[in-house]
């Protein structure tokens, strides 16, 4: 199985679209300005982080957000942690989330004062996926769909991000240790199976599409929820009691970290992740990742490949 | 050989840049040139030469840098050594060097920032995991810019090229027959070698990928990848001992020096700074003073480019299409 297995199976594709009114919004719409961003749910707020091209630090009203936000540099690309989304961008995307089982956000982009959300999701969920953008609409005053229909892909849709942040393809692998294989995800799961996480979180928990290579036996008991029977996908809830995985996703955490395509793929004790990192937090990354291989010596840690994303 | 890509003895490449307080890396940020630099090791100092180009001598602030720096004028060239008995932290390149498959391609400095690229065999991915963790830590902040498959020659040229025009020359000997026994160990079978650094006191650790491993004496050839033929050694002949001790003489900054056994003849090539072309016929005449009966010939030299996707010959027929 290839990590972009969950990529390949999630047909549809939807860019959600409404206005903002933070600072950020506001400078971008006066200015005409396109900023990527990372986004991390929490369980009562939404963090947004931004990429700032240097040429743009220029403008006084950039510089000072960019002070203020204490932004770091590498290469020609500043990342701002800004801070906390507005209630109305927190809600949409937090009922886009939840109320679906397949939907994986992408990425979130802010343009001339309106943000953009895109997602991938399973056709199974188009009625779903229906409900929540009617909901969205009469909730959220400017609330918009700017596309649905087929998904491109992961490498096409993150064209966009690369243009600012120029993105780096980092893959890692572990060995799981026989003890750790009783505890979950392994547990759970099958000796063959890949894992898509649906977005990032702040907090400790989490939403995954898996699909694996047999059926999983009683798949409720295990927390599992059966969306395609035929290709063997589920919805997961990584339960983070193994203390590997749980300290990993806690470094991502603390140290804002902003992933694309973020896939693990599991192949009889021997565990793939593949990222795509805006270069300008590789080093924040590395250093999470050393400090992980430290703690756990065991797992064996190696990295794989590090390079610009090509296919881009 | 040259021009052609070299047999790649290692599959995967690295490069690893580091971020240092090292006052000649902060303040060289200010120029838009990346400056080429080689490694010395010896037992108790790991450091670099930094090639310090002088096409921008007459620009102002180039000439305040250089004499602030206090460079060092050899000859028409000027170098800047950086050593782990000022910065201690260089000394985590030796753990590098430990590793047996690590050969270096190309040392330089970019935007402030140190940059190593290697070639290794993949199963030595861990320990290349390992030192990076180790450098990122005893540096301050590194990372690896790239990790993947060796991209060979044309990206060497590639990166190298930006800190100066590089010269890519090879030479061939005849290995006199009279030599030791270890000599004739050597000489028992075809193979191919890397260099795998640049050291004043050694200058004989090589990589070889042997052609007939069955012939090979096993306690000089340590096994790296007996599937792919790969051994490390620490042999090699008195001539290429001599010539490489001259090399240093000169403060030579040779690089990527891969050497050729075809049975008969030894071919030896290797990558230099233009600047420097002149050094490596001075030390091979001087080589040939000390070793009269030997038959060199000096095969190959050319500025080589990489422009537009290829390799291009400055003084040759194009080879690339």
């Amino acid at each position: 199985m290839d990590l972009d297995a969950v990529d390949r199976v999630l047909d549809m594709r939807i860019i959600f679209s409404l206005t903002g009114s933070l600072p950020v919004a506001e400078f971008t719409k006066r200015l005409s300005l396109e900023l990527q961003s990372g986004l991390h749910f929490g369980e009562d707020s939404l963090e947004l982080s931004f990429f700032i091209p240097d040429e743009l630090a220029a403008n006084r009203e950039i510089a000072i957000f960019l002070a203020q936000s204490n932004a770091t540099k590498e290469g020609n690309v500043y990342f701002s942690n800004f801070g906390m989304a507005t209630e109305d961008l927190h809600k949409g995307l937090k009922a886009a989330i939840e109320e679906t089982k397949t939907m994986v956000a992408d990425n979130l982009w802010l343009s001339s004062g309106t943000y953009y959300l895109s997602c991938r999701f399973h056709s199974s969920e188009l009625q779903r996926v229906t409900g929540v953008v009617l909901g969205l609409a009469q909730k959220i005053e400017g609330f918009s769909v700017k596309y649905l229909g087929p998904n491109p892909g992961l490498p096409a849709i993150l064209k966009d991000v690369k243009k600012i942040a120029n993105l780096m393809e980092i893959r890692w692998q572990v060995n799981v240790p026989e003890e750790s294989r009783k505890s979950n995800p392994f547990s759970s799961l099958t000796n063959n199976w890949v894992l898509e996480s649906r977005f990032m979180t702040t907090g400790m928990s989490a939403s995954e599409l898996v699909i694996t290579n047999e059926k999983v036996s009683d798949p409720e008991d295990k927390g599992l929820v059966l969306i395609d029977p035929e290709l063997n996908l589920y919805e997961f809830k990584l339960g983070l009691d193994n203390p590997f995985l749980k300290g990993f996703f806690r470094n991502l955490y603390l140290t804002k970290m902003v992933r694309f395509c973020r896939t693990l793929r599991y192949d009889n004790g021997k565990l793939e992740l593949l990222s795509y990192i805006p270069e300008v937090l590789i080093y924040s990354y590395i250093s999470s990742l050393s400090g992980l291989s430290d703690e756990f010596p065991e797992w064996e840690l190696s990295l794989s490949k590090v390079a610009n994303a090509q296919w881009l | 050989m040259f021009p052609n890509d070299p047999d790649p003895i290692g599959d995967m490449q690295c490069i690893f840049a580091v971020k240092s307080n090292i006052p000649f890396l902060v303040e060289s940020r200010k120029f838009p040139i990346s400056f080429s630099e080689h490694l010395f090791y010896t037992d108790d100092e790991v450091g670099e030469y930094i090639n310090v180009p002088a096409f921008l001598k007459k620009d102002y602030e180039y000439g305040i840098f250089i004499k602030k720096m206090q460079v060092s004028e050899i000859g028409s060239n000027m170098v800047f050594k950086i050593s782990s008995q000022d910065y201690p932290e260089m000394e985590t390149l030796r753990e590098l060097i430990k590793i047996p498959s690590v050969a270096i391609d190309y040392k330089y400095i970019e935007g402030g920032y140190h940059k190593t690229m290697f070639t290794f065999h993949h199963s030595h991915m861990k320990e290349v995991t390992k030192f990076i963790f180790n450098a990122r830590r005893s540096f301050g902040y590194g990372f690896p810019e790239y990790i993947g498959p060796n991209r060979g020659l044309r990206f060497v040229i590639e990166k190298a090229q930006t800190s100066g025009n590089i010269v890519a020359s090879s030479l061939t000997i005849n290995p006199p027959r009279n030599e030791s026994e270890k000599m004739k160990e050597l000489f028992s079978t075809n193979w191919v070698r890397r260099a795998r650094y640049t050291s004043k006191s050694r200058t004989d650790d090589f990589i070889f990928r042997i052609q007939d491993p069955e012939s090979i004496n096993h306690q000089v050839f340590r096994e790296i990848s007996g599937e792919d033929r790969i051994y490390g050694a620490n042999i090699t002949s008195g001539i290429y001992l001599l010539y490489s001790k001259l090399v240093f003489e000169h403060y030579n900054p040779m690089f990527y020096s891969n050497h050729e056994y075809n049975g008969q003849n030894l071919r030896i090539c290797g990558l230099i700074p233009e600047n420097y072309g002149g050094t490596v016929v001075e030390s091979v005449a001087e080589t040939v003073k000390e070793f009269p009966d030997l038959d060199v010939k000096l095969t190959y030299s050319s500025r080589l480019k990489y422009d537009q996707n290829s390799l291009i010959q400055v003084f040759g027929p194009d080879f690339t299409t």
